[in-house]
């Protein structure tokens, strides 16, 4: 019996580590712009955001619990994380897993911002958090960081429209 | 009731996060400031008048964007310096809210990295907003007109942060050739990614 729980709780392991490590995706800026979509009438949410951003850090958990909060309504959130390429396996995948962070992950990968920028959102001047909205032919970017109520407000808000 | 207050404090919100873009643009002429140095003393834009220009960059100590290109600003002054535009690097955060940019934070980071360029701290970070500095680094390259100094470059140094080696265009040397050619740079205006300035509130 015993050796037989060892083996699960060894494969539960080694699945929940494969899961993780799915869970980034690294992705050029083509890749990233395809998931604007505008088709339909689901709130698409990026959050702009990296791991040795302090007020993006201290918001994420704001993204994660309004992800638990509208699951039942037509939201997604995407973090789209600026770290480094060279520390996907150093910082960003460890940073994941501590952090429990159940959201997807894309690692964008795309180190001439100049090239990208203004296609995420003119307005943005290039600080981070940043994040973009979009809601049907609607766009709405914010270059600040959220508390959780304001974060809720502005999603309800983009909800309605 | 609820439903009009929370629409209330939600167009608020979004008017208030709209109203943080000011600052110089090209040709505005740049606003002087005297700063501490890491030296102890304090460095003046005044103080470069006999030059052809400054390269003002915001940066600062934690943000790994800056420390990305500590080498690319330290190769900026030694190249640029003996032709007239020297560097001079501001930190324009709050140590209260980012304690590895202390100013004897900024004092051991320039002794250990060897700045060849003054490193100034914008106490009080009266000089950052006045430029419309808004992340670290952030380039403000300065023309000195008869001493008078005008912005003639706002952005980034290169187009690649994570490899020097990658960048194909240098814009702050770029836009250094074109004035001393005699043109205006083009672009003028380049946006980067970079750690947003910690602000006290």
């Amino acid at each position: 019996m015993k050796p037989r729980v060892v083996l699960l709780v060894f494969f539960l392991g080694l699945n929940l580590h494969v899961v993780y490590s799915q869970k980034v995706s690294v992705i050029g800026f083509d890749e990233l712009q395809s998931k604007f979509i505008r088709s339909d009438d689901t709130l698409r949410i990026f959050n702009f955001w990296a791991t040795w951003c302090k007020p993006c850090v201290e918001e994420m958990p704001c993204f994660l619990r309004a992800a638990e909060q509208f699951r039942a309504q037509k939201v997604i959130i995407s973090l789209v994380s600026l770290d480094f390429r060279k520390h996907l396996e150093s910082r960003l995948i460890p940073f994941i897993q501590e952090r429990n962070i159940r959201l997807p992950v894309l690692l964008l990968d795309a180190p001439d911002p100049n090239q990208w920028i203004d296609k995420v959102s003119p307005q943005w001047l290039g600080a981070i958090p940043a994040t973009l909205f979009i809601k049907g032919n609607k766009t709405f970017f914010h270059e600040s960081e959220f508390t959780c109520e304001e974060l809720n407000l502005l999603i309800n808000k983009y909800l309605e429209l | 009731m609820k439903n009009l207050q929370s629409k209330l404090s939600g167009f608020l919100l979004i008017f208030s996060l709209a109203l943080n873009a000011q600052g110089l643009k090209p040709g505005d002429e740049a606003p002087s400031f005297s700063l501490l140095n890491v030296d102890g003393k304090m460095v003046s834009l005044s103080d470069y008048s006999n030059e052809k220009g400054v390269i003002v960059i915001f940066t600062c100590n934690h943000c790994p964007y800056s420390v990305a290109y500590e080498d690319r600003i330290i190769a900026l002054d030694k190249k640029y310096k003996p032709l007239g535009w020297p560097v001079v690097a501001i930190n324009p955060n709050d140590p209260a809210l980012q304690p590895a940019d202390s100013y004897d934070k900024m004092q051991e980071r320039a002794a250990e990295k060897g700045f060849t360029f003054p490193y100034l701290w914008d106490d009080g970070q009266k000089v950052f907003p006045q430029y419309g500095a808004t992340r670290t680094p952030h380039v403000f390259l300065l023309q000195n007109t008869d001493g008078k100094f005008f912005v003639r470059y706002i952005g980034a140094i290169d187009n690649n942060y994570e490899d020097a080696e990658k960048a194909d265009k240098k814009y702050v040397e770029e836009a250094i050739a074109a004035l001393q050619a005699g043109n205006y740079p083009s672009p003028d205006f380049t946006k980067a990614i970079g750690c947003s300035i910690k602000i006290k509130k």
